[in-house]
C-alpha cells in the first residue's frame, strides 16, 4: 500500500501534465479534455462503443474525420480493453495519416510513454505497451499523439480480478505411515511371541513332568 | 456438492478400496471372522486367546499404521450454512490498510511471519517458499487484513519435509479467532465463519477471492484428499471477518 501512493501521485502529475500541455497547445481542447477525466467512465465508453461496429472501416473513417476536423481526437483503437494488470496491449489509430508516427501516454496504468510506428503497408500506426501491476481498477484514458500533432484516445478498462483457482500449497511430505501406531503393533506382536513361547516351554516342561 | 461429499475427518486409507475394515483381524469384533483366532481355539482353555488377542491386536496396529494419514479435514459441521456474509459475531468497522506481518491462530498453535505474495502465470496465487515450514503468503495485490475487502492468506499444509504452518487447518471450528498484527502496529482480529474444502477443478474463484464491503479474511491451504500421482485434489478454505482491533 505504501507504494501506491506516490504512483498515484505520479500518475496524477503525469496526468495533468499531458493536460496542461495540449490544452496549451490547443485551447479548442480544454472543454472537450476537461469532460472526458472528469465523466471519464461513461463518456468515452459510448463514444468508442459506437466506433466499433464499423471495425476496420470504421476505424478508418475515424481517422480521416479525425483529420478534417483538428479539435476532434481521433479513435485510438486499443486490443484488449478490458485487461487484467500485466497484459501487454495493442494500441493503433488511423489518426496520424500515412506515413505518420506517434507517441502514446499510458501513464495512468503505469506503463509510461511508448512509440507507435506505420503498421506495414497500412495509413495505421500501431504500438505496444504492458499494463502495470499495480495499475489501478477503473477506466483509463489511453492518449496518443500523432508527429502532426493530431491526437487519439482510447479507453482502457482495468480490473484486477485477484488470484483465480486453487493454490499450490502442499506436497503430500505430511502423509505418511503413522509409525507410533506402527510401532506399538509390531511392540504387541513381539510381546505376543514372547508370551507365546514362554507358554509353550512351560507347557511342554509340564508334559515332560507329568 | 461433491466437494462436501469429500469432507472427511482425519482421513486414512485414501488408497485402495476399503483398506482398513478389510484387516484380516478386523477390530470389528467380528469373532468367529478372526483368522489368528483359530490356532487359540484348538488349543483349548483360555491361555491360547491371551496369545491370540494380542497378535490381532497387534496385526491390526501395524496394518492400520501403514495406511498413509493424510491431514485433518474439516467436517461439514464447518461449512457455511447460509453462504458468506452471515454472520454470527458483529462484524467491526474496518481499519485503515497497513500490511500484515505476523498471522497467529491460537487454537492450532500457529504463529507465523506473512510474506507478499503475487500471482503466478495461470492467475493462481503464488505460494510462499516451500522449504521454511512456519511462514504464510498473503496477497499483496488484494485488501490488507483488517481493511475493507478481502483480504487472502495462503500456507503449506506439508512440504517434502512433513507437515507445515497450516497443517492443522482443518480443525479450526467456527468462532475461533485469527489474528494478523500489521505494520501500523495494530492487530485485527477475525472470527472463522466457516470452514469449506473445495475440489481443485470447482474452486469458486468468486466466492473465496470475490470483493466484501466489509473487513474479510480467507486463509487456504491444500486438503480435500491426497493422491500420488495428482498431490491434494483440493483446497480447505477458512473465512472469517474482522470483530475487532487490538
Amino acid at each position: 500500500m505504501p507504494i501506491i501512493a506516490p504512483l498515484l501521485t505520479r500518475t496524477a502529475l503525469a496526468a495533468a501534465a499531458i493536460a496542461l500541455t495540449v490544452a496549451g497547445s490547443t485551447a479548442a481542447f480544454a472543454g472537450d479534455r476537461d469532460g472526458s477525466w472528469d465523466a471519464g467512465r461513461g463518456g468515452p465508453e459510448g463514444s468508442w462503443d459506437s466506433g466499433r461496429d464499423g471495425n476496420g472501416d470504421g476505424g478508418r473513417d475515424g481517422g480521416r474525420d479525425g483529420g478534417r476536423d483538428r479539435g476532434r481526437p481521433g479513435r485510438l483503437e486499443l486490443s484488449p480493453r478490458h485487461v487484467r494488470p500485466g497484459t501487454t496491449v495493442t494500441a493503433r489509430t488511423t489518426a496520424c495519416g500515412r506515413d505518420g508516427r506517434a507517441r502514446g501516454f499510458a501513464e495512468s496504468v503505469g506503463a509510461g510513454e511508448f512509440s507507435l510506428d506505420r503498421a506495414a503497408g497500412k495509413d495505421i500506426v500501431a504500438g505496444k505497451f504492458r499494463v502495470a501491476h499495480h495499475a489501478r481498477t477503473g477506466n483509463h484514458t489511453i492518449r496518443v499523439r500523432c508527429d502532426n500533432g493530431r491526437e487519439a484516445h482510447g479507453d482502457l478498462f482495468v480490473e484486477h480480478g485477484g488470484p483465480t483457482g486453487h493454490v499450490r500449497t502442499g506436497v503430500g511430505g505430511s502423509v505418511t505411515p503413522d509409525t507410533t501406531q506402527i510401532a506399538a503393533g509390531v511392540a504387541v506382536l513381539a510381546a505376543a511371541a514372547v508370551g507365546g513361547t514362554w507358554l509353550l516351554r512351560r507347557r511342554a516342561s509340564g508334559a515332560q513332568a507329568s | 456438492m461433491t466437494a462436501r461429499a469429500r469432507r472427511r475427518g482425519r482421513s486414512r486409507g485414501m488408497y485402495g478400496a476399503g483398506a482398513g475394515c478389510g484387516a484380516p483381524c478386523g477390530g470389528g469384533g467380528g469373532r468367529g471372522g478372526c483368522a489368528c483366532g483359530a490356532g487359540g481355539r484348538t488349543r483349548g482353555g483360555g491361555s491360547g486367546w491371551l496369545i491370540a488377542i494380542p497378535v490381532c491386536v497387534g496385526i491390526w496396529l501395524v496394518q492400520n499404521g501403514s495406511e498413509p494419514v493424510t491431514p485433518p479435514m474439516p467436517t461439514a459441521a464447518e461449512a457455511f450454512a447460509a453462504g458468506p456474509g452471515s454472520h454470527t459475531e458483529a462484524a467491526a468497522a474496518p481499519m485503515r490498510p497497513s500490511a500484515p506481518v505476523r498471522l497467529s491462530i491460537p487454537e492450532i498453535k500457529v504463529n507465523a511471519q506473512v510474506l507478499g505474495l503475487g500471482l503466478g502465470r495461470d492467475g493462481s496465487l503464488d505460494v510462499p517458499p516451500p522449504v521454511i515450514r512456519n511462514i504464510v503468503g498473503w496477497y499483496k495485490d488484494g485488501a490488507t487484513p483488517g481493511a475493507k475487502g478481502t483480504a487472502v492468506v495462503a500456507g503449506h499444509v506439508d512440504n517434502a519435509q512433513g507437515p507445515a504452518v497450516f497443517y492443522e487447518l482443518g480443525t479450526l471450528k467456527k468462532g475461533h479467532h485469527i489474528e494478523v498484527t500489521r505494520a501500523d502496529g495494530r492487530t485485527a482480529v477475525f472470527t472463522v465463519d466457516a470452514l469449506e474444502v473445495y475440489n481443485n477443478a470447482e474452486f469458486p474463484d468468486r466466492k473465496v477471492y470475490g470483493a466484501t464491503d466489509r473487513a474479510e479474511l480467507r486463509v487456504i491451504t491444500c486438503g480435500g484428499g491426497f493422491s500420488k500421482k495428482g498431490g491434494y485434489q483440493g483446497n480447505v478454505v477458512a473465512y472469517a471477518h474482522l470483530i475487532g482491533t487490538k
